[in-house]
């Protein structure tokens, strides 16, 4: 456990300046979002129906999301820490060390779901401020909303295990990296497609806020279905986190 | 815990590369010995290291490291060993108290005071993150993660390569007070040999994958000879009598591997001592058997 608790520890060091970055963007827009709600409440966006319409219906909600995105993403990456550990050659230097690939992955893992645990709180925190902030009254169906979002979060969680816990050396490491970009753009290009086709037989205009609705309408709709599979996936991916980066691990001595 | 002859005990280790193989290595690092491993860059030190230490899959041969053996008994032995690579692998952002919160938990016989004690002797700083140190200040850090565990054998890769003679010697002067204390054991890996020749008990030659010579330092240096002489001496010297002949504008040195049997030999011989540097560069061109 003592191991454990030292690799852990390590892989704080290495990434914590990314997370406080993290927290602090979130913490602004979080100030933003209760001037926002605020504003709304207090009547500054009167004059623009649609905007009005929209905080009515979502408020305190829908605006939560691009912070979701945020945090999450950013509580999940590694990338850095691959870096760091290429640079220094620490992988070799590791397998000199009395810690086994098991105790190492399993460290990696638990500091990827301490990040989760400590990233949902904060949005649900988030969510409650924002939700009072535009004077509605805390949605439950938000705590589904934020564990899709770490389901989404950990998939390309899962990208950057698999590219680069492969790279031994920064050669390799700038090859896997640049395989990134290509992996994201492939899924952003499937997401966008769908996206595409979801507003094509939504027969909507190009108002953004009418784009929107129906895809938040049909939102609601999937996320009634997946609600039962959130904590499963999570594990499972958490699974395939672990999975992929003993593999690399252990694959360091193949070389 | 110390019930072992030989720190290091490896015997016809065998690695094969495209273009490269470590070919059948025996190696020995006696209980309370200082052994040089030396050889050019690409002879094959660093495989035999990370052999050693499991880094690599070996395709054949015995490795025991303090009486154990090198894949089985691994953690344990990674336990009671300390190793220094030639470039500092502690990540930059990390400061020196901080590597010391994360080795505490990985080495059961962890020693903060000790750790703390080298910082001091070495004059580290301990806040300051190690992207903002020396080299040599980096190389001392990781030699104090190395003594602060009370490891029994001290393994190093290039430890010294790339540092100013003045930090080489303060790092030499580490590992003599590192051996002070009795049942200790370095195995140190470089291409300086004057290095070695200042420290080491036994040296351990390779080249192109093979161990060329193995032997205690003193009687090495006190065996072999240079004879220097001119080209028409030189062909007086039987082949089997020196190991490889250079010959250049002013005349022609020869190493030989007995120097007293070479004395009488050849009496009239100037044969004068010589040094591991020239000894290792004579047995590498041993095969060709003349150079220049």
């Amino acid at each position: 456990m003592a191991k454990i608790m030292s690799l852990i520890y390590r892989e704080w060091i290495l990434m914590r300046k990314k997370l406080l970055l993290g927290l602090a963007v979130t913490a602004g827009l979080l100030l933003l979002i209760t001037f926002i709600g605020f504003s709304y409440q207090n009547g500054a966006f009167d004059g623009n129906e649609k905007l009005c319409n929209l905080f009515a219906k979502r408020g305190g909600y829908f605006e939560v999301y691009p912070v979701m995105l945020l945090l999450t993403s950013v509580a999940g990456t590694s990338a850095d820490a691959y870096e760091s550990d290429i640079k220094s050659n620490w992988a070799r230097y590791s397998m000199t060390l009395p810690a086994e690939t098991r105790p190492r992955a399993i460290a990696h893992v638990l500091f990827m779901l301490i990040r989760f645990i400590v990233t949902f709180l904060i949005l649900l925190a988030v969510s409650v401020v924002s939700a009072a902030a535009f004077g509605k009254p805390f949605a439950k169906e938000m705590i589904a909303d934020i564990g899709i979002f770490s389901c989404l979060a950990l998939l390309p969680i899962c990208l950057v295990e698999f590219f680069m816990g492969k790279a031994r050396d920064p050669i390799a490491y700038k090859k896997q990296q640049s395989r990134i970009p290509i992996a994201f753009a492939a899924c952003g290009t499937v997401v966008g497609l769908l996206l595409a086709r979801a507003m094509k037989s939504a027969g909507t205009g190009s108002d953004p806020f009418t784009v929107l609705q129906p895809l938040l309408d049909k939102y609601v709709t999937i996320r009634h279905t997946v609600q039962p599979f959130i904590i499963p996936v999570f594990i499972g991916l958490l699974v395939l986190v672990y999975v992929i980066a003993k593999r690399n691990l252990d694959s360091l001595k193949q070389s | 815990m110390s019930d072992y002859e030989n720190a290091v005990e490896i015997r016809g280790l065998t690695k094969h590369y495209d273009g490269f193989t470590l070919d059948n290595i025996c190696l020995t690092v006696p209980k309370g010995c200082i052994v040089g491993f030396i050889g050019q860059n690409g002879a094959g030190k660093t495989t035999t290291i990370h052999s050693m230490l499991n880094i690599i899959p070996i395709d054949s041969g015995e490795i025991k490291l303090l009486g154990l053996d090198h894949i089985r008994d691994e953690q344990e032995a990674k336990e009671r060993m300390g190793v220094v690579f030639d470039e500092c692998p502690f990540g930059e952002v990390f400061t020196p108290v901080q590597l010391e919160r994360v080795f505490r938990g990985l080495y059961r016989n962890w020693q903060t005071d000790t750790f703390f004690g080298y910082l001091n002797q070495f004059q580290l700083p301990q806040k300051k993150k190690v992207g903002e140190l020396s080299k040599g200040m980096k190389m001392k850090l990781q030699i104090a993660v190395a003594l602060s565990h009370d490891a029994e054998l001290l393994i190093m890769d290039e430890a010294t390569s790339g540092l100013d003679p003045i930090v080489r010697n303060e790092i030499l002067d580490i590992f003599r007070d590192y051996m002070m204390t009795g049942n200790r054991s370095i195995l140190m890996s470089s291409h300086i040999t004057s290095d070695l020749e200042k420290i080491a008990d036994c040296v351990v030659f390779i080249d192109n994958g093979k161990i060329l010579l193995s032997g205690y330092k003193d009687e090495l240096l006190e065996s072999h000879g240079l004879i220097k002489c001119t080209r028409e001496e030189y062909r007086e010297f039987a082949p089997e009598d020196y190991i490889s002949a250079r010959i250049n504008d002013f005349g022609v040195q020869l190493m030989t591997a007995d120097r007293a049997a070479a004395a009488v030999k050849y009496s009239g011989a100037i044969i004068e001592k010589t040094t591991l540097e020239e000894i290792m560069q004579f047995y590498v061109n041993a095969k060709k058997k003349e150079w220049s």
